[in-house]
């Protein structure tokens, strides 16, 4: 790489993700999660450029078509192209898991870093708090805030939201006071650093690393129980395109036609696989690297 | 200047430091020696505010301080023993001793700039290394860096806990040679903690001696090999 290139700040980052290939235990698998997520968003943009039918577009007389070449992967029982509904649920199913992870995120990281830095008291309140969440299964306490707010997408991100941030929240703490006992941050507080200073500067950094790690393989379960959620018909709601609502829609029609069923399950598992597959293989690279440099 | 009144430690039950008292003088550069686990960190790191003394007290210019918090933070300053785990990695050399000067605000905010590289410069590191974070420096040159963001707190009180320890020999004897220059320019009070005797002999006016949680003898340096009466204070003497 010439150093003309390495004037330009935004590709200094190209030597380090050579080094991310090289040195990972599963640089393979890593890769194929990469690639996998890249191949969604991809396939997310392919509407655009296909000359699919709307993923809504009805066909009541090609009802339930096995694969065909105007129908690639059939049609479902309201004569719907799978394909076209399987692309457009690409940024509704990724989009929603997406979401409710910003949002586990938002409430998960503050109460994490408050409840480690403020220790005594506050700590205890904080994360009994967290504890009592924590102790109602997840998807109950989902299934009741969505039961309060009316079966719709935007409420099953919000009562997996709910559900899912004290686990987080848990994982944050722990990862903020192991980060906050390094000497160097000690030393960095005793050297005149503010306590903002000390957290932003010396303390995030430690844990966006194994941060990312956690939110890769927590993404690929937030997924997965929104798509549950939807396939009990209490997420997306018919017609909106989503995975898990179009393995509800096959449900009844399996033996009849099983292409309804297939595309939407494959769908699930590769995007599953790709978020796992990032995830650990982010881990086996980082797992060498204490305290992290980046 | 600095003064330890009745100051003790117990981890888990057990003195770590029993009822320690010290005073050292402005100016003064003190020794402090013993056996490993014989509580010289533990008893440094509670001046400043690393650990919570279980009892006792300390003063700083007559008034009773509390390390580590408020105006204290700044006044007496740390040298960590491992000075690549203390510098942050992801600050450069420069960096890290601007944070203290910012921090502190030392200075005025345009002169703190230059004031970084003259530090770092008249501590033998070269301006070529100032962009450099902990992992692309040895371990001297860390040190450095690590004495030179002590030094841009302007403290009154320098500790440096087993400031040799993590060097090879050549490297000590430069850092002696800094330690002396920096005195010899400044008058800094410094307190030493070394488990070994011949460091400190170059560059310790009093030695005090700490045995089972306890300063067991204080001696000024020059005296120490004839003064010294008890048995570790006098087989330390020996290895002179």
């Amino acid at each position: 790489m010439s150093n003309q290139t390495l004037r330009i700040p935004a590709l200094r980052i190209l030597p380090r993700l050579t080094w991310l290939t090289r040195t990972g235990r599963h640089p393979i698998g890593l890769a194929l999660g990469i690639m996998l997520l890249v191949g969604f968003a991809l396939i997310g943009l392919l509407p655009a450029l296909l000359d699919l039918p709307a993923p809504e577009h009805m066909d009541l007389l090609a009802r339930l078509s096995p694969p065909s070449a105007a129908h690639p992967l059939g049609t479902d029982h309201l004569g719907r192209d799978v394909l076209a509904r399987l692309i457009g649920a690409v940024p509704v199913s990724l989009g929603a898991a997406l979401s409710a992870m910003v949002a586990i995120l938002a409430i998960s990281l503050p109460w994490g870093v408050i409840a480690a830095l403020a220790g005594g008291r506050t700590d205890a309140v904080m994360m009994r708090l967290a504890d009592i969440i924590m102790a109602f299964p997840m998807l109950v306490l989902a299934l009741a805030i969505i039961g309060f707010m009316g079966a719709s997408l935007e409420a099953s991100i919000l009562g997996v939201a709910a559900a899912w941030w004290p686990s987080n929240a848990r994982l944050v703490r722990a990862l903020v006071l192991s980060a906050s006992h390094r000497d160097f941050v000690r030393a960095a507080y005793l050297s005149g650093a503010s306590r903002m200073r000390v957290v932003l500067r010396h303390v995030l950094p430690q844990i966006l690393p194994p941060l990312a790690v956690i939110i890769s393989l927590e993404t690929a379960s937030v997924l997965l129980a929104l798509s549950s959620l939807s396939f009990l018909g209490i997420g997306a709601q018919p017609p909106t395109p989503e995975w898990g609502a179009m393995l509800n829609e096959a449900r009844p029609f399996f033996a009849q036609a099983p292409h309804m069923l297939i595309a939407p399950g494959l769908a699930v598992t590769f995007a599953v696989l790709a978020f796992n597959l990032v995830g650990e293989g982010l881990q086996s690279v980082l797992d060498k690297r204490e305290p992290y440099r980046w | 200047m600095l003064r330890v009144r009745g100051l003790s430690k117990q981890f888990h039950g057990r003195d770590v430091l029993r009822d320690i008292d010290l005073t050292i003088q402005a100016g003064e550069v003190v020794g402090l020696i013993g056996h490993s686990g014989a509580g010289k960190s533990t008893l440094a790191r509670c001046l400043v505010g690393l650990e919570q003394a279980t009892q006792g007290e300390i003063l700083l210019r007559g008034a009773q301080v509390k390390p580590g918090e408020g105006a204290e933070r700044q006044q007496i300053q740390y040298l960590w023993q491992d000075p690549t785990q203390s510098l942050s990695p992801y600050l450069t050399a420069k960096g890290a001793v601007m944070e203290t000067l910012t921090g502190f605000g030392v200075g005025a905010a345009s002169g703190r700039d230059a004031r970084a590289t003259d530090l770092l410069t008249s501590l033998g590191i070269p301006q070529t290394l100032h962009k450099r974070r902990p992992h692309a420096l040895s371990g001297g040159q860390n040190q450095r860096v690590a004495l030179a963001r002590a030094l841009a707190a302007e403290p009154q009180v320098l500790i440096l806990d087993e400031p040799l320890s993590s060097l090879d020999l050549a490297t000590q004897v430069s850092t002696i040679s800094v330690l002396r220059d920096i005195h010899a320019t400044t008058s800094l009070t410094m307190l030493i903690v070394s488990h070994d005797l011949a460091p400190l002999r170059q560059l310790a006016d009093r030695i005090l001696v700490l045995d089972d949680a306890q300063i067991v003898e204080d001696i000024p340096m020059h005296r120490f090999a004839q003064e010294a009466s008890h048995p570790l204070a006098k087989a330390y003497a020996d290895t002179i």
